[in-house]
């Protein structure tokens, strides 16, 4: 009985530690983030200012890892492990904290392409406030590997399958106390691997990749989000002009 | 005797390996560059304006040369031209190049310093960040966020370039991957 138990806590502990020893090697990375602004500088007056306000903190703390499936078969002289395993991407692996350079990007592409200027005042009624929610913001990966012993003869296979990026934001612009407009917006990224010669894959390169689908889903969330502003702010102009 | 043959054997299998390995960078015409499909390129392109082959006979020489991989005679035509005493950015562009296919990255970064300020303005500043980061590469310090500001800002100069932003683009996958 007490062999058994010993058996099972031993089971345990071996079924854990791939997704362990994973997210220990992973959880040393520190990768930088951020993306080529390439939309053209818009020359527009600005009229207006705007104070953006990212209500939550967007992305997971930790980087984790957990098990998707695991197949272990045992022949006589034969061994064979199946075990996949997904990534999800988190502030720990990032050089600078996803919030921030959310933020960063967000105010760079304003400057670029907005029809407002940024504020960093206290809201007042004559300016405008941008709140943010982030409600989900995934950058997740699957890995797998493959193993196979047959006496002294042993096959190792590795998949790195590519990153997915999947962000779901609210944002709330009001002038003063009097609320504007409202939108959500939905963004999913599959980022492909790049094509490379003569190279062998990595987890450097998965990381790269779960980084580079987070940033250029970034971009296009700012892109968005800077668009959308302009627009409701243009209209909301005239409305007043109007009135 | 036979372990000997084996280690040469080895040591030669190695040296063609470390020699072999293709250059990150190639030299393309721009109206070529144009016409290519970049989304999962990891290749560095070297764009050449079709204008400025057409304008120098060293750098098209320099181009052919280079695109049929005919380096050691690019090599002996540079050097009969250093010979007859000539000194224009476009040799120094073309010594560039070489360097940069040699993988010879700090004598590409002095043969570039060479080429005048006012000649291949574009060509000069995007060689001189790729050069920045091929030098850099091994310091510990990561200057990612300075290259991406470099890059930034060269396309920020150039707005209405659709190639620079392309190859511009695969270059920060070259920094992020480190391929």
């Amino acid at each position: 009985m007490r062999l058994f138990g010993i058996s099972i806590i031993v089971l345990i502990a071996v079924s854990c530690s791939p997704t362990k020893s994973l997210q220990n090697h992973l959880n040393l990375y520190e990768l930088p983030i951020g993306y080529i602004h390439d939309t053209k500088e818009i020359n527009c007056h600005k009229f207006d200012s705007l104070i953006i306000n990212l209500k939550n903190k967007p992305l997971d703390s930790v980087l984790t890892v957990s098990l998707k499936h695991r197949h272990v078969r045992f022949l006589v002289f034969y061994v064979s492990r199946d075990i996949k395993m997904n990534i999800e991407l988190g502030d720990d692996v990032l050089e600078q904290p996803y919030s921030e350079f959310f933020l960063s990007s967000l105010k760079e592409e304003s400057k670029r392409t907005g029809c407002f200027a940024i504020s960093n005042k206290a809201a007042g009624d004559s300016l405008y406030t941008l709140d943010i929610t982030m409600d989900t913001c995934k950058t997740n990966a699957d890995y797998q590997y493959q193993e196979s012993d047959l006496l002294s003869y042993s096959k190792m296979k590795v998949n790195f399958y590519p990153s997915e990026t999947y962000i779901h934001v609210f944002t709330s612009l009001r002038r003063g106390r009097t609320f504007i407009t409202e939108k959500a917006y939905t963004f999913k990224r599959r980022q492909p691997y790049l094509v490379t010669q003569n190279k062998n894959m990595s987890l450097d390169d998965l990381m790269s990749n779960m980084v580079e689908s987070l940033s250029l889903s970034t971009k296009e969330c700012v892109e968005r989000i800077v668009n959308d502003v302009n627009l409701s702010i243009t209209t909301n102009m005239f409305r007043f002009r109007q009135k | 005797m036979k372990k000997i043959n084996y280690t040469v054997l080895i040591f030669l299998m190695l040296f063609g390996l470390t020699t072999c390995t293709p250059s990150k960078y190639i030299v393309a015409k721009q109206s070529e560059i144009m016409k290519m499909n970049l989304d999962r390129s990891a290749t560095n392109y070297i764009p050449i304006s079709d204008e400025d082959l057409t304008k120098s006979k060293i750098l098209d020489s320099a181009y052919n040369l280079i695109i049929w991989n005919r380096f050691s005679n690019l090599k002996l035509y540079i050097k009969s031209l250093e010979a007859s005493k000539i000194t224009t950015s476009d040799l120094y562009l073309a010594k560039t190049l070489l360097f940069i296919i040699r993988k010879k990255y700090d004598d590409a970064m002095v043969s570039l310093g060479n080429v005048k300020e006012s000649d291949y303005v574009l060509l000069r500043r995007l060689l001189s960040i790729d050069l920045t980061y091929e030098t850099t590469k091994s310091d510990e310090e990561n200057n990612y966020n300075e290259l991406l500001k470099r890059y930034q800002d060269l396309i920020d100069a150039n707005p209405d370039n659709v190639m620079l932003n392309k190859i511009v683009f695969i270059r920060m996958r070259y920094l992020r991957y480190n391929y």
